[in-house]
């Protein structure tokens, strides 16, 4: 197995990852946290 | 640092302490103080478990292992991913537990087992978890003394810790979950820019090829990125416990899928918090190995500084405020998820019980408070006085396990079996108890000369496991609890 190349593509995955959690989960996070405090 | 960043800071503290004096107005009771009412909607569901498990001192304890284990290490954040994504598919334990509708851990214990073990699991869950954060705010003080270019003097680490403890006890006891959710919504945003902005620096300073090839030339290819001959079988099989333990036992994580607004949610909950799990390990881990790669392998510098002072160095002046105003909203969100998990736990789950009357809200509220201030004396005594020299990793999965090695066992046996009697409950907790051995002050009392702690958790984990099951068979409950 090469090491190298798989923590390289782990890497890259999770920096994906990352941008893709943060634009989906702020928008709607903001949408949740209203609907919360208006309860 | 110039005032630049400075500004940065102070408003974004005064900012976050704002938000803190808002929404305690929207803790009427307290279950809202505790599960946000059970009123959490996916998206913000995920982004407080991101939140809560990327702190501070999450970074610094895993860019410290990246600095140590380099590329190898990362084997910890792809087990977290591979584990919590099996739960978040099968949805093992997780969904059972969010059907019963407990508040906590303890809970079910007593729905399960009966009061007994719940107390005493609510003991052992306070002591492991109390234990476990006892070093937070002192790897917190290490990070604003090193990334604010302080002297390396005891003294002035101990008045950051004093002044980070004023900042985090003011801002938990203010509001509860509901504070806690929001802070760490905002903390999430910040944070993440933050990350961006420094990982994209460092890519720029040392160059992506350059940070593979300067490693090279420092360590052999082996222990750069083979976690089996570096760390061993033993470690790495840690790791998947942990990875389970981190997200489905640990109490600050499934504090969430208690909260969540419905069962159908905590399937999708896990499935995304998985990605969380392996981005709040790798990244910090990968900082942990560029600022290896910027020092030339560190030399003389503590593993747990390296990383703040290389982000002091190559971040611009304007963006280190704002990582830094990250780092920081990151420190206060951990410490007000634990303190309000720890304190509410001791409230609801030892007082309680053991006072033999149902306690009013406002009283269990007063009793956390005051308990949080407690904890808050506790850490910052913790820090000054243990002088353990594992890695901050290390230290949490041991202290961790004098709670999880039994509560792991008790749970899943629980919740799957139906011949898993109080009995066998108790007496597992008890086993979690062993794990005691692998801290290293306790190691060094006793005379054990042993270099993986990991070996010591694995073995008290399978001591829990078969006291469970003896327990059960020798010691059958008479009024079995069917769940």
């Amino acid at each position: 197995m090469d090491w190298k190349l798989l923590w390289q593509l782990l890497l890259i995955f999770t920096f994906i990852m990352f941008i893709v959690m943060f634009i989906k989960f702020t928008y709607s996070g903001y949408k949740d946290i209203k609907n919360m405090l208006d309860k | 640092m110039n005032y630049l960043d400075i500004s940065i800071i102070i408003i974004y503290l005064t900012f976050i302490l704002g938000i803190g004096i808002y929404t305690r107005n929207f803790v009427n009771d307290f279950t809202g103080f505790m599960v946000a009412g059970r009123n959490v909607g996916l998206s913000l569901s995920v982004i407080t478990m991101l939140g809560t498990e990327l702190g501070l001192i999450t970074i610094m304890y895993n860019a410290q292992t990246g600095v140590i284990g380099l590329f190898s290490s990362f084997h910890i954040g792809l087990a977290a991913l591979l584990v919590t994504l099996c739960i978040g598919l099968s949805g093992f334990v997780i969904v059972k537990l969010r059907e019963l509708k407990v508040k906590s851990i303890p809970e079910y214990y007593n729905v399960r087992f009966g009061n007994k073990t719940r107390i005493l699991g609510a003991t052992l869950l306070s002591i492991g978890g109390i234990l476990n954060m006892g070093l937070f705010l002192k790897i917190g003080a290490i990070f604003i003394q090193n990334i604010f270019g302080f002297n390396s003097d005891e003294t002035i680490l101990i008045v950051i810790m004093a002044l980070l403890l004023l900042l985090v006890l003011i801002y938990t006891m203010l509001g509860g979950m509901i504070s806690v959710i929001i802070t760490d919504y905002i903390q999430y945003i910040i944070l993440s820019i933050g990350f961006l902005l420094s990982i994209y620096y460092s890519i720029k300073t040392i160059g992506w090829s350059n940070i593979f090839m300067s490693l090279e030339n420092i360590k052999s290819y082996e222990e750069i990125y083979n976690p089996v001959k570096n760390m061993g079988p033993s470690y790495i099989s840690w790791q998947v416990v942990l990875g389970f333990v981190s997200a489905v036992i640990w109490p600050t994580a499934i504090t969430r899928a208690l909260s969540i607004k419905d069962v159908s949610m905590v399937k999708k909950q896990y499935i995304w918090s998985s990605f969380s799990f392996l981005i709040r390990f790798i990244l910090p881990c990968f900082l942990g190995i560029c600022a290896f790669v910027y020092f030339d392998g560190g030399n003389n510098v503590s593993t747990l500084s390296l990383m703040p002072k290389y982000l002091s160095l190559i971040l611009p002046s304007g963006i280190l405020g704002l990582v830094v105003a990250g780092m920081l909203a990151a420190f206060m969100s951990t410490h007000d998820s634990y303190l309000l998990c720890w304190s509410t736990i001791i409230t609801n789950d030892i007082i309680e019980p053991l006072s033999n009357k149902k306690l009013s809200s406002d009283k269990k509220i007063t009793i956390s408070r005051i308990i949080i201030i407690i904890l808050g004396i506790y850490i910052f005594y913790w820090g000054m006085y243990y002088k353990g020299s594992d890695a901050i990793w290390d230290y949490l999965g041991i202290t961790g396990a004098i709670y999880f090695t039994g509560a792991i066992s008790v749970i899943i046996f629980g919740l799957y079996w139906e011949k898993a009697s109080s009995t066998g409950a108790i007496m597992a907790l008890l086993g979690g108890l062993t794990s005691l051995v692998g801290l290293e002050p306790v190691r060094l009392f006793i005379g054990i000369k042993i270099d993986n702690p990991a070996l010591i958790g694995l073995l008290a984990l399978a001591c829990s496991t078969i006291l469970m099951i003896c327990g059960s068979l020798f010691f059958p409950d008479n009024n079995k609890v069917r769940i």
